[in-house]
């Protein structure tokens, strides 16, 4: 979700593989990036439209995703949730490791 | 170069894929194979065929018209729907799964049953390899088939032709004794049926090994005993190397152990004794084994039969010689010998096969009508439905939207209609075994057909309720829907009321048949055999010993109940012995095979049989032990004697030098079953010679409750050690018919199951009929239509079509009625009654049935049905 929302009005399905690939250094299948897409956006975090057609997909149009007022928030909370989290980790344990 | 994808691959991924879906998938896909592609086309390749794989997930196949939000809660709704649905309705539902259920077992059953008749000897690993020898043997004016054959044959096939990989060959030993071996308890088993096997048999045919293997019968004085009999015998399964002996003297050794035979086999033992174990006159004119040849995988049995001919040349020619009669041994596939005609001698329980074909179109006539039922009901509920479905479709639904209805509430009533007929099904396969006597083996259960025949039936099933919803799907219009209109009903009306039409020919024809099996039964059963079966008891002897039976006799004569002591060699449905007889005819002595019998003086008094001319046997006459003979009407026809009385027979005494002479002609008596006709019978006295091995008593019909003890007691005094063995002669008289019983319990199971269905379907479709023309009533009461009216209205549509069904049933009742009667030499005529009366019943299940929606229309309130829309 953080990917869909980074990459702005360019998040499809290679892209969004891409950036994993890049950025978090793990290798993620095209297809289960499908999935999960397909599941937050009926789970109404994300909205989709059709794109342009290019000539690299032999013609076919993308579908660009974007994040929905609720997938923000949701984001948010988690996020926030994260970092709080995170804080409450004393300075000391941090430095042990 | 070619930079595509592989187009196989491409394909697929558009065969599977949701449309919807596809686009941006497919084009996901391309992009990476495009990079991909600038590593090597291979790596491409493999990886594009990956994600393609991988792409093939449930949420990527299934075509829904998905869009977000609602959609989930619109699935919820479904099943909440069809679930009150049934709820709201719980006697349709209730008939409409039973009813089903009810349809979908008996089918099943009924399937298992063909099933089980069709794969008759198939467990066997060669099973269409394996062909049984018999011999035919055409006299001057006649032809016997025998299932025996003579002793050697297997074997010089084997070795004088090459297409022959392996024989084997049995003999069925007659009437086995086995004494446990241990002396102080000394116990007795004689109801084994026991074959003597040479030592192939177990290679040749396939049976289950317990312990023990295919050599077990290498060796003389060997026992192969199946897990029934090893429990009989020694009260155990691990019988191996248990010793029992055979008729007291010959000691045998248990060397494997099988499973028991399966019930399709038309081969039925309970123990194999290696054959070497006896001395046997191993020649061409010993026709007493049963010989079975395994051809090579390649080789044609045409090429068998035409080396044939050199095997047997011999042999031919000693028969040309002595009987004046030719030689032949046709060949028969395992598989075939249960549908083949009954060879004397023969072993196998044969079935018609036309009988099959008749069973297989009633199962197709349930699935049919079970379906139809099931289809009707569901419409006719669905369209009181359809304002709901306009209402779900104006909140979001989608055009698909009654489709998911029909879909959830199909669902909903499987999970019930699966598991019930399931249940049922197994119910009747066990109670089939242990009531009607109908076996069925349970490997039939595990076959390929039955497994394969059954999901075809689950499949008609979810595939019939797509017509109800491709129906219901020419309702495009919300509005139309919202006003419970089934635009297009109309048109389907005509093709429901052929169906509902077809199924009540089928239960006409059921019904007439079900009359027609009844009343056959009551015939034979009722129809004068020309002697008397009741009240009759037969004691069984296993080696007649001529002066101890009639010391026997004399002690039982004082018995008090018992009316009559008589000896007859004649067992009925025992396999009737045939000798060559020389009787006077105008062109000097004709040599004859006929059947016939020996029996004491009293035999003819005892049975009841009619003497028409001459006399009985009586003992005033010195001559009538040897050269006195009786014979039937049809022996007097046949042989062309006006006044049979007097003329020369010789025979079996030939060899004592006696001629006898015709002392009287007897009534006809049917001693075989009314499948078969009369035969010519001679019937002459017993003596010493002639082993002895039934007496008849005649009881008194008011006998005391201790009389067969008694007699028991008398039987064990001059036998200690042989099993007394008895019955009533019309049980015995039953036992013959048994496969007709299997039949007819079919027919009277099927016909409640089809009445109950028929009605289930009338049913329906009057609901469906009444609902689509509540206006039309309304608007017919207005105008001054009286209540009467309306219900003759609704009544006069049923039986309209009641009609028709008629008409389509009744040639094929003639049909099949003439060709289950030709089974039988003697039966009943048909007569119009059986056409008519199963009518009139019909049409009063009809009334009945159609008259609860009929009078619901015609007492309606024209207020009420007005204001329908």
């Amino acid at each position: 979700m953080i990917t869909v929302a980074s990459l702005m009005d360019q998040a499809y399905g290679v892209s969004i593989m891409n950036y994993i690939t890049k950025e978090a250094d793990r290798n993620v299948n095209i297809s289960a990036i499908h999935e999960v897409l397909k599941r937050l956006e009926r789970k109404g975090l994300l909205k989709s439209k059709m794109g342009g057609a290019t000539a690299e997909r032999g013609g076919r149009r993308k579908r660009y995703f974007v994040l929905t007022g609720n997938g923000k928030k949701a984001l948010e909370e988690c996020m926030k949730q994260k970092i709080q989290l995170y804080k409450k980790v004393p300075n000391f344990s941090l430095k042990s490791l | 170069m070619n930079t595509h994808p592989p187009q196989w691959a491409s394909r697929f991924l558009e065969w599977y894929c949701n449309p919807d879906l596809l686009e941006e998938i497919q084009g996901d896909a391309y992009e990476l194979y495009e990079e991909r592609l600038k590593k090597s086309k291979r790596y491409a390749n493999a990886k594009f065929v990956l994600d393609v794989i991988r792409f093939c997930r449930w949420s990527n196949i299934k075509r829904d018209n998905y869009l977000p939000g609602s959609s989930a809660a619109i699935w919820n709704l479904n099943f909440k729907m069809a679930a009150r649905n049934a709820g709201k309705n719980k006697l349709i539902f209730v008939i409409k799964t039973s009813g089903l259920a009810l349809a979908m077992a008996f089918s099943l059953l009924l399937t298992a049953y063909v099933v089980n008749e069709l794969t008759y000897d198939h467990f066997h690993v060669n099973y269409d390899r394996i062909y049984r020898i018999s011999s035919k043997i055409n006299f001057s004016d006649h032809i016997t088939h025998y299932a025996v054959t003579p002793l050697p044959i297997g074997r010089e096939l084997k070795e004088k032709v090459p297409e022959v990989e392996n024989y084997t060959r049995f003999m069925y030993e007659d009437k086995p004794i086995y004494t446990s071996i241990d002396p102080k308890n000394s116990q007795i088993f004689h109801d084994q049926r026991t074959l003597s096997v040479n030592s192939t048999f177990l290679k040749v045919f396939t049976y289950e090994f317990l312990s023990g293997n295919t050599h077990a019968l290498n060796e003389s004085n060997k026992l192969v005993v199946t897990e029934t009999t090893a429990l009989r015998l020694f009260g155990t399964v691990n019988a191996l190397g248990k010793l029992i002996h055979l008729d007291k003297h010959i000691p045998l050794e248990v060397s494997a152990v099988i499973k028991d035979v399966p019930s399709n086999t038309h081969l039925k033992f309970d123990a194999l004794i290696s054959w070497s174990t006896f001395d046997r006159n191993d020649e061409w004119d010993n026709l007493n084994a049963y010989n079975y040849i395994v051809l090579r995988e390649d080789a044609s049995i045409e090429a068998v039969r035409a080396k044939l001919p050199k095997v047997l040349a011999t042999f031919q020619e000693e028969v040309a010689k002595e009987y004046n009669a030719t030689f032949e041994a046709p060949f028969e596939k395992i598989a075939d010998i249960h549908f083949s005609g009954f060879l004397d001698e023969d072993i196998a329980e044969k079935k018609n096969k036309n009988d099959l074909f008749l069973l297989s179109a009633i199962i197709f006539l349930f699935v049919i009508t079970g379906l139809i039922n099931y289809l009707n009901l569901t419409l006719a509920e669905l369209t009181s439905n359809l304002k709901k479905i306009g209402v779900v479709r104006v909140f979001g639904g989608f055009t698909g939207g009654h489709k998911k209805i029909l879909i959830s509430e199909t669902i909903i009533a499987m999970l019930i209609v699966l598991p019930l007929a399931a249940l049922l099904f197994y119910l009747s396969w066990r109670s089939a075994a242990d009531y009607f006597s109908i076996q069925i083996d349970k490997h039939v259960l595990m076959s390929f057909w039955f497994v394969s025949i059954s999901a075809g039936f689950i499949f008609f099933l979810f595939a019939s309720t797509r017509i109800n919803s491709y129906l219901l799907s020419k309702v495009n219009h919300v509005v139309l829907s919202l006003k419970g209109k089934l635009s297009t009903s109309q048109s389907t009306v005509p093709i429901r009321k052929f169906l509902v039409g077809m199924q009540l020919s089928f239960c006409i024809i059921m019904i007439a048949l079900v009359f027609i099996v009844v009343d056959q039964f009551h015939f034979i059963q009722n129809s004068d055999k020309g002697f008397d079966s009741h009240h009759k008891l037969v004691v069984k002897f296993r080696s007649g010993n001529y002066s101890q039976i009639t010391t026997f006799n004399e002690e039982i004569k004082k018995i008090n109940g018992v009316a009559g002591v008589s000896i007859s060699s004649y067992y009925p449905g025992m396999v009737e012995s045939k000798y060559i007889f020389h009787v006077e005819s105008e062109k000097g002595m004709l040599e004859l095979l006929v059947p016939m019998m020996n029996c004491d003086y009293n035999y003819i008094d005892v049975m009841g049989i009619d003497v028409i001319k001459g006399r009985n046997f009586k003992e005033e006459y010195s001559t009538d032990i040897k050269g006195a003979y009786l014979i039937n009407e049809t022996a007097a026809k046949e042989f062309g004697w006006k006044d049979p009385i007097g003329k020369k027979i010789s025979g079996p005494y030939e060899t004592d030098g006696h001629e006898g002479e015709v002392v009287g002609l007897l009534r006809d008596f049917n001693f075989t079953s009314m499948h078969n006709k009369i035969e010519p019978l001679i019937i002459f006295h017993v003596n010493q010679d002639w082993g002895v091995q039934y007496v008849y008593l005649n009881l008194d019909p008011l006998h005391s409750a201790d009389l067969i003890p008694t007699i028991e007691k008398n039987f064990k005094a001059q036998w200690p050690e042989l099993p007394f063995e008895w019955e009533y002669l019309d049980s015995r008289y039953m036992s013959l018919y048994q496969k007709d019983y299997e039949m007819k319990n079919i027919f009277q199971t099927g016909l409640i199951i089809s009445i109950l269905i028929s009605c289930l379907g009338i049913f329906s479709i009057s609901a469906l009929l009444a609902s689509l023309r509540t206006k039309e009533m309304g608007i017919r009461k207005v105008v001054g239509a009286k209540a009467a009216q309306l219900f003759a209205l609704h009544i006069k549509s049923f039986v309209q079509f009641l009609f028709i069904s008629m008409l389509v049933a009744w040639p094929l009742i003639w049909y099949l009625s003439d060709q289950w009667l030709k089974n039988f030499a003697y039966h009943i005529k048909i007569s119009i009654w059986y056409f008519i009366f199963p009518g009139l019943i019909v049409l009063a299940i009809t009334l009945l049935t159609s008259c609860y929606h009929g009078i619901k229309s015609a007492m309606v309130s024209p207020v009420d049905t007005l204001k329908y829309e």
